[in-house]
């Protein structure tokens, strides 16, 4: 995403016209000859289940608050002012959308410890640990646990989870289903199955299949996929919640 | 979980059927299963496992109506039977589950089962977790 020397000499001379007349013109192409770093920045955060799309959106409101915040006086690049901008914007949707309903600060924090101290704990024990054993190791009661771990499940499934009709393939829907056993299921219930798991994220879509096929407990499929144990917990909750909602 | 904890004890719990209150009977079960000694893992199955059958169950009624729920510890493991209680008008019927619940829920509890409206209740479930 570097810029060529002219098109960045274009873009400073753009920032100091920008400066003195605040015209909403100027910001739009401010905004408009930033995008390669919005969408830059956005792609660094691809890998946490939400679509790209939305990602360079948000990153795009971070270069927006950077454009007409930035102050020249300060002496710091405007493209570097811009990056901590967006990466913050990007840092505070991942911190704000996962919960829909707002738990308290203490609770969210709370609830990222024990993300970790599951899998220390589970490592150390070669089991996973029991509730008593996570407050003990975070310092916190029985009671704190479960209100964090509730919260923590708080998880918003909307259609902005989703993914958006096709954009993994129906090919790939029906190969995850070509290896789940649908002996059991009628022509009907299949559709309906499909249908259904359609609509989760291939990686979604693979940790239900893992858990409710397979029967794989929750570490081994963060095993497999290499991510927390807490996360899969989370990505199940979520899932579900997605295929309730699209079945009703 | 060898030491038996308050086998026999019930809980009884009634809450409006709003997803909010019924976050209630999540949180009292995830405690029943904490206080059983019952891995984090564990608990977190008896969670899904409880949203799912409570969602079947009142996904069609409206917010006038309760769900009555029991808990009953058992030696190492709980049981949850659930019915609802229509408000005025309201429909007592439950869901069928689908296939996907089916599968969902076998993986998850012990056994599990959807309990016919009676004269004075409304439809209901009945589950029991595997041991902690």
């Amino acid at each position: 995403m570097a810029l060529d020397a002219a098109r960045r000499e274009e873009l400073r001379r753009l920032l100091d016209q920008y400066v003195e007349t605040r015209s909403q013109a100027d910001a739009s192409r401010l905004i408009e000859g930033h995008l390669p770093l919005a969408r830059h920045l956005a792609r660094r955060f691809a890998d946490r289940g939400q679509p790209l799309d939305d990602l360079v959106q948000v990153a795009s409101i971070g270069l927006l608050k950077a454009v007409e915040r930035f102050d020249a006086e300060r002496g710091v690049e405007f493209a570097t002012y811009a990056a901590h901008t967006i990466l913050g914007e990007l840092k505070r949707h991942f911190r704000d959308a996962g919960w829909a309903v707002r738990a308290p600060r203490r609770l969210q924090e709370l609830y990222l410890e024990l993300t970790r101290l599951v899998d220390e704990l589970s490592q150390s024990l070669g089991r996973s640990p029991t509730v008593a054993e996570l407050a003990s190791s975070a310092g916190v009661t029985e009671e704190e646990v479960l209100e964090a771990l509730e919260a923590g499940q708080a998880y918003r499934s909307s259609s902005l989870d989703a993914p958006a009709p096709g954009a993994d393939g129906e090919a790939s829907v029906a190969s995850s289903l070509g290896q789940i056993d649908l002996a059991m299921a009628t022509a009907e219930q299949r559709a309906e199955l499909a249908g259904l798991l359609g609509r989760l994220a291939a990686r979604e879509r693979r940790i239900v299949h893992l858990r409710f096929w397979e029967d794989r407990t929750q570490a081994e499929i963060a095993t497999e996929l290499g991510i927390s144990q807490m996360h899969v917990s989370r990505l199940l909750a979520k899932s579900l919640s997605t295929l309730r909602e699209a079945s009703s | 979980m060898a030491e038996r904890k308050g086998a026999g004890d019930e809980i009884h719990l009634v809450v409006p059927t709003t997803p909010d209150l019924l976050r209630l009977v999540r949180v009292v079960a995830s405690g029943l299963a904490s206080r059983l000694g019952f891995k984090i893992d564990a608990v977190e199955d008896v969670r899904l496992a409880v949203d799912e059958l409570c969602w079947n169950l009142v996904s069609r009624v409206d917010s006038t109506s309760t769900l009555a729920v029991r808990f009953v510890i058992l030696d190492g493991a709980f049981s949850v039977e659930a019915r609802l209680q229509p408000g005025p008008g309201a429909d007592a019927d439950g869901n069928a589950l689908t296939a996907l619940s089916e599968r969902i829920l076998g993986t998850l509890v012990e056994e599990y089962s959807l309990l016919e409206p009676t004269d004075g209740e409304g439809a209901g479930f009945r589950m029991r977790t595997k041991q902690g």
